[in-house]
């Protein structure tokens, strides 16, 4: 299958990969599987007293396109507030990388991980 | 939909004897076989035709754990989630992660043998779960079931991609 030059551009040359620490009360951390095809996806957001995210990073095993997926949305999501962060759609990464129609799910996975993400958030701020 | 157990006349569980399965499969396989029929009716012929293709299957679905699993899931109504939906027990996930993370570093036979030590204990454990679940035939079994099967995936495909690298590196 041909991945598009974005894809691929992301997937040599991925963009925030790595680690927060977890348990860090402004960190959120949103964990994501697809059992269909086994990728695990981790992406954690560095938020500030503002509600607004400082920094993203992300983890993938799994395909290019999941890859490419999380890579973009960690470039995406910094400088917007969690809210705005949950507004991105899987459409809109399925797009802007032009994923064909059998990985959609990709982007499916990076848009969950944001909800995740947020919702853990939430869940440490109550 | 029909049912792959009655198709090979054997008893509805999880636990199955796979010897058994395989020498059923290669009678009901000899019996159907198109080879049998050249001098039948084209209506005969499809018929057979058909019946074997449905062996096939069934033989496919019932030899392999994940696929049985989910069947027997199938033929009591069980509705499970599709399989495209994002999975999300955390504990788990940060196993997943973790192990994968092994795998990435691992680059000598012991380090390979002791990863494929923790996906057989995990994956032991899951199907376990599985079989547990189904032989409770209550909704609360068929849950805990369908929740272990969809588990069994990623520890699949961990599996895979630990031989693939193994090959790769040793």
């Amino acid at each position: 299958m041909a991945y598009s030059e974005k894809v691929i551009d992301h997937y040599e040359n991925p963009r925030n990969v790595g680690a927060f620490d977890k348990n860090d009360p402004t960190v959120a951390t949103g964990m994501v599987g697809a059992p269909a095809c086994g990728d695990v996806m981790r992406l954690q957001l560095k938020i500030g007293d503002n509600g607004i995210i400082e920094d993203a990073k992300f983890k993938t095993y799994g395909c290019g396109s999941a890859i490419a997926s999380s890579s973009l949305v960690t470039e995406w999501v910094k400088g917007k507030s969690i809210d705005e962060a949950t507004e991105i759609t899987n459409t809109d990464i399925a797009q802007e990388l032009a994923l064909p129609p059998v990985k959609i799910h990709c982007s499916i996975l990076a848009e969950d991980a944001i909800k995740a993400a947020v919702s853990d958030y939430k869940s440490k701020q109550a | 939909m029909t049912n792959y157990f009655s198709l090979f006349n054997i008893p509805e569980k999880f636990s199955i004897d796979l010897i058994e399965l395989k020498a059923r499969y290669q009678t009901l396989q000899k019996l159907t076989h198109p080879d049998r029929f050249v001098n039948a009716s084209d209506q005969e012929k499809r018929m057979y035709m058909q019946k074997n293709t449905q062996i096939n299957d069934a033989y496919f679905v019932l030899s392999a754990s994940v696929k049985r699993g989910e069947h027997i899931l199938d033929i009591r109504g069980f509705k499970r989630v599709d399989e495209q939906a994002t999975h999300s027990d955390n504990s788990f996930l940060m196993q997943q992660m973790m192990l994968r993370e092994q795998l990435s570093e691992a680059t000598d036979e012991v380090s390979f043998n002791a990863l494929e030590d923790e996906v057989t204990t995990l994956t032991n454990d899951l199907l376990d779960k599985v079989r547990n679940g189904l032989d409770s035939h209550n909704e609360a079994g068929h849950r805990a079931a369908a929740d272990a099967l969809t588990k069994l995936k990623f520890l699949a495909k961990l599996g895979e991609e630990s031989l693939a690298r193994k090959e790769q590196i040793l």
